[in-house]
């Protein structure tokens, strides 16, 4: 692909202010579509089901009560992708017997809705390795948001072992500044409210010194490494955006909500090469607040990346 | 609420249940199943008028033994403002009508060992919902309904038939059977969630006990019937309380866009009510809430609205 | 909760007690309010009774009794434990901890639980890596999270 056509389809993550903060920047879904297939799909599948099996009690987790929602999300997802892309999967239904095909992977599987002992593995493990996206799953119990189930193999640097059965203020706790005008308890009133049919999404956004999808808690040693070799010569390239496009789903019966993410990167250099994009980050980075700098993993390479934001600014 | 994804049903069958209560059976226009939904939801329903469109809540159930409908009870209202004496006089089977995705503000308790419902008149509906969910999954439950007489107790027959060891029936117009009280909060186990729906004397009379019992609030559930809610969109003014500016806020322009208009930076996200974000400080004035994100205790403090969908009556002043 | 100090919760009908041998005393001032009040109650210091008698005990109780657990880390666990099998909720319940407090601190590499006390720093029992403790707590686990520096 060429630039331009990664520049295109890349999900750019500003407003309209030159200014960033934390808020509930959630818009309605239109068309509600939980999945997205990119060029990356094959490698990103691939990439997914093999850190699965290395890797089960970091990228899987799921509570015995989530069952009949993983069965939802299977329902949903299956039903987005036959419709969305009808030449790459096919759904044959008799019944409750299914059988689903992914023409690209060349896999046909059988089994019968709603019935777990029919799968070799849960049904939201299952679905979840046909597509790029995470998928976690928080259930409405009792008056709150838990993270009872997931299946996370490209986490932000977190924890899906460790985050799971927290509710959702539990899980935002280490965010500086996210209970601040108390915007964790308007986000979760939010969430709360999400209703069947009417699907929401919103963008996140951090940088990262290296290229990697993975980027677990579990592993940080190791990739976290390449923010202290950041310079001003080597952060167009070493440097990305990452951006975690959100989609969030109330499913009815269970009344759980489905959150899918799909996480795009970019190398700086490729991003500035859209003027007005440049310009609009350069502002947004300068001005960053400590404490959220802090959290998005910046601030030990802020500088050299202005610095080289400075200079393609110059050249243009 | 302001979104516009919604289910086209038809009216398979209508039934009375009672003198002033008729079931309606929906299906979907496709023939296809309509959307599951958990014990406690209701739909919204869009009925047609001359006059307008006409939205009402009905709690969602299905006591078929097809998966995939949608039943709604109706009772008649005596002041009723048309919702009601338009399902009853002029709804027929075979009618289409628009509907929402069922939503849910009445859950069942996660972690309750066992729930027991206090329903009164045609407050039986969210819970027959319920009671379907709990019994599937084998938890535990009883029900205590009040009607006048066993003749005005809506789906008396199938309640009986259904739960026959679960369900307590109390009739205040004949003679020999007890009367529905909340008494009967004393004598629930540890780890009971009770569910109360009825007219709001009995919401209070019941929530008040069980407080007074020393049931944590977290124990306690209630659903109100919302009030109608009619949009009006009507021209209004607003003050702000520490510039001292004043603006109009004509009919056909939201208040969000009036602010950011004259350069007051509110922040926003959805526009439609949902996300929360646009939220202002209201000091002086009456509010039309139409957003669907704040809650009943949100809108009673009369403190906050939210500026992309909801409006002032007259005069509003704000704390900006 | 896990408090420092117990307060008597109002407008209950009843409460239980519930002690080990070394810390009845700490409930001594709330027998005798819930006396004087005149509120029912029951008060049982835990010697060598199975987790058997404790099961049957809450499980009797009614909507409105109120639980106060006193005693060592270990006995407060395993009695909290108990109780909210038995339908208790978190709002039903005070419990105090006298001595040391068991924490755990879960190595974000290895997922290894290591024991600490009030340290900021220790190091991974299971893989040798540096760890600073934080205040992220997972109920799950009922672990803190220990992260890596680089």
């Amino acid at each position: 692909m060429n630039s331009m056509a990664d520049l295109r389809a890349f999900p750019y993550p500003f407003g309209d202010s030159d200014v960033y903060r934390y808020s509930n920047n959630a818009i309605p879904l239109d068309p509600p579509n939980p999945i997205e297939l990119t060029d990356s799909y094959f490698d990103e599948i691939s990439l997914k089901r093999e850190l699965l099996t290395k890797h089960p009690e970091r990228c899987y987790h799921s509570a015995p009560h989530t069952l009949d929602a993983q069965w939802e999300v299977v329902d949903l997802i299956i039903d987005n992708l036959v419709t969305h892309y009808p030449d790459r999967f096919e759904l044959e239904k008799k019944d409750d017997e299914w059988v689903f095909s992914n023409v690209q992977t060349n896999e046909n599987i059988t089994f019968t809705f709603g019935d777990s002992t029919s799968l070799k593995i849960e049904p939201l493990d299952f679905i979840g390795r046909h597509v790029q996206e995470d998928l976690l799953l928080m259930m409405q119990r009792d008056g709150n948001l838990f993270l009872d189930a997931g299946q996370l193999c490209f986490p932000a640097n977190w924890s899906l072992y460790f985050d799971a059965g927290m509710s959702f203020k539990e899980i935002h706790s280490p965010i500086p500044g996210f209970k601040d005008q108390s915007l964790d308890d308007r986000i979760l009133q939010f969430l709360m409210r999400i209703e069947a049919g009417s699907p929401w999404w919103r963008k996140n956004w951090s940088l990262l010194a290296g290229n990697r999808l993975d980027t677990s808690l579990e592993t940080f040693a190791d990739w976290g490494q390449a923010r202290k070799r950041v310079t001003k010569e080597n952060a167009g390239e070493l440097v990305h955006l990452r951006v975690e496009v959100q989609k969030l789903f109330r499913l009815p019966k269970s009344n759980g909500i489905l959150f899918t993410i799909h996480s795009h990167m970019l190398p700086l250099e490729k991003f500035v090469q859209h003027p007005p994009w440049l310009e609009k980050f350069y502002s947004i980075l300068d001005e960053l607040p400590d404490f959220i700098a802090g959290y998005k993993g910046i601030s030990l390479y802020r500088k050299q990346v202005l610095e080289y934001l400075e200079e393609e600014m110059r050249k243009r | 609420m302001n979104q516009t994804s919604t289910l086209r049903v038809r009216v398979r069958n209508i039934k009375d249940e009672t003198s002033t209560i008729k079931r309606f059976t929906l299906e979907s226009m496709d023939y296809s199943k309509l959307p599951p939904y958990s014990g406690g939801s209701h739909i919204t329903t869009f009925l047609s008028l001359p006059s307008g469109t006409l939205e009402r809540q009905y709690s969602l159930f299905n006591t078929t033994l097809e998966p995939g409908l949608f039943e709604i009870a109706v009772r008649l209202a005596e002041d009723s403002t048309g919702g009601s004496r338009f399902w009853h006089q002029n709804v027929q089977a075979g009618d289409a009508l628009t509907v929402s995705f069922p939503k849910n503000y009445f859950p069942l308790s996660f972690q309750a060992k066992h729930h027991v419902f206090y329903a009164a008149g045609i407050g039986i509906t969210p819970f027959l919902s319920m009671m379907a969910e709990l019994a599937e999954k084998e938890h535990s439950f009883e029900l205590h309904y009040a009607a006048n007489s066993k003749e005005q107790c809506a789906f008396y027959e199938h309640l009986r038939t259904v739960y026959p060891d679960r369900c307590r029936f109390y009739f205040s117009n004949s003679e020999g059977t007890k009367r529905l009280s909340p008494k009967l909060l004393l004598d629930h186990r540890i780890g009971t969630h009770v569910y109360f729906c009825g007219p709001e004397r009995m919401i209070e009379d019941f929530t008040n006990a069980a407080k007074s019992y020393g049931y944590p609030s977290f124990n306690i559930h209630w659903e109100r019937f919302a009030p109608p809610v009619n949009r009006e969109h009507k021209p209004f003014s607003v003050n702000l309380q520490r510039s001292g500016r004043q603006f109009e806020v004509p009919a056909n322009t939201s208040l969000l866009d009036v602010l950011r208009k004259y350069g007051i930076n509110v922040p926003y996200s959805c526009r439609v009510g949902g996300c929360g974000t646009c939220e202002v400080k209201v000091a002086e004035g009456e509010v039309f809430h139409y957003d669907s994100f704040l809650t009943e205790e949100q809108r009673c403090s009369k403190g906050i609205m939210l500026s992309c969908v909801s409006r002032g009556k007259g005069k509003l002043v704000l704390d900006l | 909760m896990i408090r420092k100090e117990l307060s008597f919760s109002k407008g209950k009908r009843k409460f239980l007690f519930c002690a080990d041998s070394t810390e009845e005393k700490s409930l001594h001032d709330f027998v005798h309010q819930a006396m004087e009040e005149g509120i029912q109650f029951d008060f049982h210091i835990v010697g060598e009774e199975p987790d058997s008698f404790l099961d049957m005990w809450f499980n009797q109780q009614k909507m409105g009794s109120y639980l106060y657990i006193s005693g060592g880390w270990d006995f407060v666990n395993r009695v909290k434990k108990i109780a909210l099998a038995a339908g208790f909720s978190h709002e039903e319940m005070q419990m105090k901890v006298t001595g040391p407090f068991k924490k755990k601190l879960i190595c974000c590499t290895c997922h290894a639980g290591n024991p600490i006390e009030d340290e900021a720093y220790i190091t991974c029992r299971n893989c040798g890596a540096e760890l600073e403790a934080s205040t992220h707590y997972s109920p799950r686990l009922e672990a803190y999270l220990g992260y890596v520096s680089i």
